[in-house]
């Protein structure tokens, strides 16, 4: 599929040759990469597309250019209320979707660019990064951040660099602006290179630990290592351990 | 009670326990979970501990993890019967109406760091590396680790632990707040008796008060 406003493209990483990654950008640095209806149904269409991707393990959402990863809703976008709901949706979507989502950010992160960021599950932040948005930054908090201390500092109102945020946080990593992707890359080709099956269920897990309760988050997992357990990756993992080489998984 | 795969004693009022298979770098069989089972139970009901250690035998391993020889070889039932045993006794280190202290005194994978994480506070040795490398064999961490890692950790954090199934070194570990502070070697065992001791005589309720005695003893 040809997309505009967003590139879709797939790339391999040192652990394979196989291009096992999917990498989705935002595409239109001229306006800060802010969100048109469009580009939302971009992003809705390629996640689609990765999802019935069997080769595309783990994404990678990042945008063009290093000055603005995404700046919210286009102010342009007729109607705003619409674009919301829309955004909200895709959210959601991001969220839940059954690969892994890394953002890959760099420069202003702002308004529900900043939701975006935070929808996805891991967050690698370049030096440059700010996230302007203390609201949105607040509403998702407790999931992501963990510890409550760090909430004090967040509640103050003012914008976040990069060094606070991942000292709170709420980023993983910060590395120099050009290392972002190479670093990405190689986060993402450990995950592309683990098993499949068990990585979609340790999300839903993960996904899961801040709703249920510790019996309930047991029953998940317990239900999940059945499911492991009649996969053939599940044998060729523990064949590779006692043959101490690396396991090559099919997903099977 | 006599113990093969782990031992207890009593010191004071600390209890420790300590999993004592190192030829086997600790790795948790059945055996292994159901003396820690019976461990738990007799400190829950001892009035006299009210601080509580895990740790491990030997400077290599604290754990790691499941004991695949043994689990590779069950049926369903056996997986099933293995994982909720592990989650069980995790759960009542969880409940356990004293202060664990875990020590970490080397490796501690998969099985062995989310032991670590039913405790209240965590310490390792300067060479502990630490991780939940499950993914990485086609399995997820089913002993609580998905559950209880986002909690401890953050979403973010968690999830790129356990969906790489990376490993990391007793610095990075307590970077990321996976434990509350790295030991020398040397100084180890004595330094986890003098927090212990620290624990036992500030009775503190909260898990942040915990960590004040910890880095301070």
């Amino acid at each position: 599929m040809e997309f505009k406003t967003v590139s879709y493209t797939k790339e391999s990483s040192f652990l394979s040759p196989e291009e096992n990654i999917a990498v989705v950008k935002l595409n239109r640095p001229e306006v800060s990469n802010a969100l048109s209806k469009d580009m939302l149904l971009e992003i809705d269409s390629a996640l689609e597309e990765i999802r019935r991707d069997e080769q595309a393990r783990v994404v990678i959402l990042s945008a063009e250019g290093e000055k603005a990863f995404c700046t919210g809703i286009d102010p342009e976008e007729p109607d705003r209320q619409d674009a919301e709901r829309l955004a909200e949706q895709i959210l959601k979507k991001v969220e839940e979707f059954d690969k892994p989502i890394i953002a890959a950010v760099a420069g202003e992160v702002s308004g529900l660019g900043v939701g975006v960021a935070l929808a996805c599950d891991m967050r690698v932040a370049a030096e440059n990064a700010k996230l302007q948005n203390p609201t949105e930054v607040v509403r998702r908090l407790a999931k992501i951040v963990g510890r409550p201390n760090a909430a004090a500092t967040l509640f103050s109102g003012r914008p976040i660099d990069a060094r606070e945020a991942e000292s709170v946080g709420l980023v993983n990593k910060v590395v120099p602006t050009d290392e972002l992707l190479t670093t990405v890359n190689w986060t993402a080709g450990k995950i592309a290179t683990s098993a499949p099956l068990a990585v979609r269920l340790s999300k839903k897990c993960v996904n899961k630990s801040f709703e249920v309760s510790i019996v309930e988050g047991n029953e998940l997992e317990l239900d999940a290592i059945l499911q492991c357990a009649k996969t053939e990756d599940l044998r060729e993992g523990i064949k590779a351990v006692f043959e101490k080489r690396t396991p090559q998984f099919k997903g099977k | 009670m006599p113990y093969k795969s782990i031992s207890y004693t009593k010191e004071q009022n600390k209890a420790i326990v300590k999993l004592n298979r190192p030829e086997a770098l600790n790795a948790l069989n059945r055996e292994t979970l159901s003396e820690l089972e019976s461990a738990l139970d007799e400190i829950r009901s001892d009035p006299e501990v009210n601080v509580v250690v895990i740790t491990a035998e030997g400077q290599k391993a604290f754990s790691a993890g499941a004991d695949l020889k043994e689990a590779s070889g069950l049926d369903e039932a056996g997986v099933r019967e293995l994982i909720e045993s592990g989650q069980r006794v995790y759960r009542k280190i969880d409940d356990l109406p004293k202060p664990v202290l875990v020590a970490i005194n080397g490796i501690a994978l998969g099985g062995g760091v989310e032991m670590s994480l039913a405790g209240d506070v965590r310490v390792a040795s300067e060479t502990a590396k630490l991780g939940s490398p499950e993914v990485n064999i086609g399995l997820i961490p089913g002993w609580g680790g998905t559950q209880r890692l986002p909690k401890l950790l953050g979403k973010g954090k968690a999830a790129e632990l356990i969906f790489t199934g990376g490993i990391v070194d007793a610095k990075e570990a307590e970077r990321i707040g996976l434990i509350d502070r790295v030991l020398s070697q040397d100084e180890f065992t004595s330094a986890v008796h003098r927090m212990a001791d620290a624990i036992a005589s500030k009775p503190s309720t909260s898990r942040a008060e915990l960590i004040q005695v910890v880095k301070s003893a």
